[in-house]
C-alpha cells in the first residue's frame, strides 16, 4: 500500500503545524518521520491516520489512488500504535488484541474459534505466548508496546503507523524493541511510518528518513544519504554532533581556521559561509604532517566507549570536538593540555 | 539486648497519631450516634420491634423510599454520565458556569429546593401545567418524589465521574476508533467499563443520599400515607408523637437495608477495580 501526501497543510488556530508538505511512501517501506518537537511530524502521522482532519482544501492524502481525506479513522484500516500504548486497561491481553475483530459488523466478524486462533498467532508473533490472561497493568513497558502492536496488526491494517513507539521505554528495552520491529517489518512487509525525535533510532531502523522542521520537509532520503549528504544546515545539525566554523568561500574551496580545503559537495560558492565538520571527520595528529591542518590544545579526553572523544580549544578560543578510533588515540597518546594538529577530511559548507 | 517490642518509626510517619484521630473522630461523629440509635431501639422487645417494622404503612414507605431512590440514582447514572462527559471532554464557552451549576443541589437548603420544585411541578406551575395535560401529576405524586431525589443526587454522580473520565486518556478512544469501533461501541466497550468503579461509587452515594433525604421531598410528595409517604417522614411523624423507640426501629431497619445495598455495590466496585489495576 503506497501512501501519497500532496500539498498538505494543517493549522491549529494561528499556529501552522504543517505547511504544504508533499511526499510518497512506497509500498512495503518502513519510513521514519524525524524532527524536533513542534516540527509537525506527529501531526502529519495523525493526518495520515485520520485522527486529525486536513485544513479544508489544503491538499490530499491517498492510499494507492484512493483519496482518504474525508474518511474517518475507523474506515481507513490503519494500525496505529501510540506512544503511551493506549491499551484498554480493563481488558486482558487477549481481549485487547481481539478488540478490532470483535467490533467488526456481524457479517464480517470471524467466529470465536477463528478469533482465538488469530489472537494466539499474534501473541506468538510478538513473543508473548502465555500472557493472554494478563492485564496491561501486569506487563512491563516493552511488553505493553508489543501488545499494542499485536492489537494493531489484528485487523490486518493497510498501513501501520507508530507514534514515538519507543519513546516511553528505557534505553535497553528501546534498543531491543527497535531491532525487533525492524525484523518484524522485514517479515511482514507492511507499509509502515513511525515518528521519532531520536536521529539514531531513525537512521538505524528506517528504509527512508523524512526530516522535518517547522512544519516543512527538509530532506528525504535513505539513512546513509541524509547522514552523509545533508542538504541543509538543519539536517547537518540535527543528525549527530557537528563542529561549526565561520569561513569564506572561493569557488570550490573554503577558507576557515587558517586553512583552505575543498567543500565536500563541489559546489562553487563565493562570500561568507558556515562550515561544518563532524567529530569523526577530524584527524588529530601530534604534529603537522603536510596536510592542511590547524593547531589546537587538548582540554578534556573521554576514552570510554567505541571511540575516544577529545574536547579541543582553537587558538582563537573556539571549542571543537573530535572522535578518534581507540587505536589511533593510543598512538596519539595526547593528554590534557598538550598541543595537537587537527586536519579535517571532509568539510560541509552551507 | 534486643527489645522485642521496640517501636520503630515506619517509612511513612505519623501512623499512630493519624489512626488515633481517625478512630476518635469516627467514633464521636458516626459510631456513638449510631449506638444511641441501637440502644434506644433495644428498649423494645423483639416482637414489638418486628410489629413496628412490618406495619403496612411502614412497609409501603420502605418500598417507596428505596424504590424511588433507586430510580432517581439510575436516572442520575445516565444523565450524570453525560453531564460529566461534556464537562470533561469539550471546552465550550460557559463551561465553568455549568460546572458550578452542578453543585447547586449541594448548596441549596433542601427545603428551598423542595418548595421551588413543588411550585414548578404543581398543576399551576410552569412544568406541572403541561404535564397535567398529558395526565401526569408533577407534584404530590411518586413522580414528584423521584424528581426531587434526582435533583439532590445529581452532583454525586457527576463529581465522582469527572476525575475518572479526566484520567482516561483520549488516546484510548482514538485507539478504539483506529481499530474500527464506532462511537457507540467505543463508549460501551471502552469508556464505560474503564470508569465503572467511579460510576458505581457515584450511584451508591446518590442512592444513599436519596434514601435519607427529607427536606426537599416533604413539600413535593404530598405525604399521603401508603401512597406518597417516605420513610424519613414517617420517622419524623413518630418522633412528633413521642414514639422515639418506634422511630428508631424504623430508622434501624432502613439503615440495615441501605447498608447491605452499599456493601453489595462496594463489592462490585472492588471486583471491577481489581480487574483494571491488578
Amino acid at each position: 500500500m503506497s501512501i501519497k501526501v500532496r500539498n498538505v497543510s494543517k493549522s491549529f488556530g494561528a499556529f501552522k503545524a504543517l505547511d504544504d508538505v508533499s511526499f510518497d511512501i512506497p509500498t512495503g517501506e518502513l519510513v521514519a518521520l524525524l524532527g524536533p518537537s513542534g516540527s509537525g511530524k506527529t501531526t502529519l502521522l495523525r493526518l495520515i491516520a485520520g485522527l486529525e482532519d486536513l485544513d479544508p482544501g489544503a491538499g490530499s492524502i491517498r492510499y494507492y489512488e484512493e483519496d482518504v481525506a474525508g474518511q474517518p479513522v475507523r474506515k481507513r484500516r490503519v494500525g496505529f500504535v501510540f506512544q503511551h500504548y493506549a491499551l484498554f486497561r480493563h481488558m486482558s491481553v487477549f481481549e485487547n488484541i481481539a478488540f478490532g475483530l470483535r467490533v467488526l459488523p456481524r457479517a464480517k466478524r470471524p467466529s470465536r474459534k477463528r478469533i482465538r486462533e488469530r489472537v494466539h498467532d499474534l501473541l506468538g508473533l510478538v513473543q508473548l505466548e502465555g500472557m493472554a490472561g494478563r492485564y496491561p497493568s501486569q506487563l512491563s513497558g516493552g511488553q505493553r508496546q508489543r501488545v499494542a502492536l499485536a492489537r494493531a496488526l489484528a485487523v490486518e491494517p493497510r498501513v501501520l503507523l507508530l507514534d514515538e513507539p519507543f519513546g516511553a521505554l528505557d534505553a535497553k528495552v528501546r534498543t531491543e524493541l527497535r531491532h525487533w520491529i525492524r525484523k518484524l517489518h522485514d517479515d511482514l512487509h507492511i507499509t509502515s511510518v513511525f515518528v521519532t525525535h531520536d536521529q539514531e533510532e531513525a537512521l538505524e531502523v528506517a528504509d527512508r528518513v523524512v526530516l522535518m522542521n517547522q512544519g516543512r520537509i527538509e530532506q528525504i532520503g535513505s539513512p546513509a544519504d541524509v547522514y552523509h549528504s545533508p542538504q541543509t544546515e538543519f539536517v547537518m545539525n540535527f543528525l549527530g554532533q557537528v563542529n561549526t566554523f565561520r569561513g569564506h568561500a572561493h569557488g570550490r574551496d573554503v577558507e576557515f581556521a587558517d586553512i583552505s580545503v575543498a567543500a565536500s559537495d563541489g559546489v562553487i560558492r563565493h562570500g561568507d559561509v558556515r562550515v561544518f565538520v563532524r567529530p569523526h571527520e577530524l584527524e588529530v595528529l601530534p604534529q603537522k604532517n603536510g596536510k592542511p591542518g590547524f593547531p589546537a590544545t587538548v582540554l578534556r579526553v573521554n576514552a570510554a566507549g567505541a571511540v575516544a572523544r577529545l574536547d579541543l580549544q582553537l587558538p582563537d578560543g573556539g571549542l571543537i570536538t573530535a572522535e578518534l578510533p581507540q587505536d589511533r588515540f593510543a598512538r596519539l597518546s595526547a593528554g590534557t593540555g598538550e598541543k595537537v594538529f587537527v586536519t579535517p577530511h571532509r568539510v560541509h559548507v552551507f | 539486648m534486643r527489645r522485642p517490642f521496640k517501636r520503630r518509626p515506619g517509612k511513612i510517619p505519623g501512623f499512630p497519631l493519624t489512626m488515633g484521630i481517625t478512630i476518635t473522630y469516627l467514633g464521636l461523629i458516626v459510631l456513638i450516634p449510631l449506638a444511641g440509635l441501637v440502644l434506644k431501639t433495644a428498649q423494645l422487645s423483639w416482637s414489638q420491634f418486628w410489629t413496628t417494622v412490618i406495619d403496612d404503612r411502614v412497609l409501603a414507605s420502605f418500598r417507596l423510599s428505596i424504590g424511588a431512590s433507586l430510580v432517581a440514582a439510575t436516572i442520575n447514572l445516565f444523565f450524570g454520565f453525560i453531564v460529566a462527559w461534556v464537562l470533561v471532554r469539550y471546552p465550550f464557552p460557559g463551561r465553568k458556569m455549568v460546572d458550578a451549576l452542578v453543585d447547586l443541589p449541594f448548596a441549596m437548603p433542601t427545603a428551598v429546593s423542595g418548595i421551588a420544585l413543588t411550585a414548578l411541578y404543581a398543576r399551576n406551575g410552569w412544568l406541572g401545567g403541561p404535564l397535567s395535560h398529558v395526565g401526569i401529576n408533577g407534584a404530590f405524586s411518586r413522580f414528584g418524589i423521584v424528581i426531587a431525589l434526582t435533583f439532590i443526587g445529581l452532583p454525586f454522580v457527576v463529581r465522582t465521574l469527572q476525575p475518572a473520565l479526566a484520567d482516561l486518556e483520549s488516546d484510548v478512544e482514538e485507539a478504539a476508533a483506529s481499530l474500527g469501533a464506532g462511537r457507540l461501541q467505543t463508549v460501551r466497550r471502552v469508556v464505560v467499563p474503564a470508569v465503572l468503579p467511579a460510576l458505581l461509587a457515584g450511584f451508591a452515594m446518590a442512592f444513599a443520599r436519596a434514601v435519607g433525604e427529607y427536606g426537599s421531598v416533604v413539600f413535593i410528595s404530598g405525604n399521603m400515607p401508603m401512597k406518597t409517604e417516605i420513610t424519613p417522614l414517617l420517622i419524623v411523624t413518630k418522633l412528633e408523637q413521642y414514639d422515639v423507640a418506634g422511630a428508631t426501629s424504623i430508622a434501624l431497619a432502613l439503615l440495615a437495608f441501605s447498608f447491605v445495598m452499599l456493601l453489595v455495590i462496594n463489592g462490585i466496585q472492588v471486583w471491577s477495580t481489581a480487574r483494571t489495576r491488578a
